[in-house]
């Protein structure tokens, strides 16, 4: 069946490392930063970096807790950022062909 | 060396392949290790199972076996996120999460018979509530797994 998501390529987005961000978090709702760096075998400023890139587009959103003496902080999708998210993808589906 | 700098234009096709294909595996990654830890259901269906015992009791102890049950319940969301590093809510809005309403339904009409009879069937309502989730919450886990692990 032929997806009805809207198809809009967005460069932000397609940087690898971004894109593979947004991948983590349209499969759950909030991921913390370690798991994320751990995932994607980065360091915590290369994270924060691209993290601070879609946080300033508003497509992600970031909250810290304190847990055990430690803070952790987590990232998750804003509804704008899911659906910039979605749209890439069906966008490069589109390229494909699929 | 990878670049992660923002493209300037639009990908080949085979780029766009491969991006999809970078999307595929780390979802997969992901939905797997956001799966619920082993006996996750047992223990919020056992705060399931005290609530419901809990509101159909007349004994000076309900208010502490409810704060248990509240207690277990937000213990076993704490136990999730600490285990798997995320948070995800359940989306049982969705054909495919049929096994989440069995699981609602039954903690409703359990409380309702608990509200409207007592004891003893408010425990054994809990205790039917508690055995439902225990057997059915895994299968709706790995049913809520294997969706997240493909992008729709």
């Amino acid at each position: 069946m032929k997806s009805a998501q809207t198809a809009a390529f967005d460069p932000l987005i397609h940087a690898p490392l971004r894109l593979q961000i947004c991948a983590v978090l349209d499969t759950v709702d909030e991921v913390e930063f370690a798991i994320l760096r751990e995932r994607l075998n980065v360091s915590e400023s290369v994270l924060s970096k691209h993290i601070k890139v879609l946080e300033d587009a508003g497509y992600v959103g970031v909250t810290k807790t304190t847990r055990e003496s430690r803070v952790r902080a987590r990232a998750s999708f804003t509804s704008n950022g899911r659906k910039a998210y979605r749209s890439h993808v069906q966008a490069l589906r589109d390229i494909v062909g699929d | 060396m990878e670049s992660h700098e923002t493209p300037e234009s639009q990908p080949s096709v085979d780029e766009a392949r491969a991006a999809l294909e970078s999307i595929a595996e780390i979802r997969k990654e992901t939905a797997r290790s956001a799966a619920s830890p082993k006996g996750f259901y047992s223990v919020v269906g056992v705060g399931e199972g005290l609530l419901v015992a809990a509101v159909g009791s007349e004994h000076s102890i309900r208010y502490l076996v409810f704060l248990i049950g509240l207690a277990i319940i937000f213990g076993g969301m704490m136990w999730y996120s600490k285990v798997t590093g995320t948070v995800s809510w359940a989306k049982i809005w969705e054909p495919w999460a049929w096994r989440a309403w069995i699981m609602v339904i039954v903690a409703i009409v359990a409380l309702l018979v608990a509200v409207e009879l007592g004891q003893p069937w408010a425990t054994i309502g809990g205790a039917v509530t508690a055995l439902v989730w225990t057997l059915v919450g895994p299968a709706f886990d790995r049913t809520w797994v294997s969706r997240q692990e493909v992008q729709r």
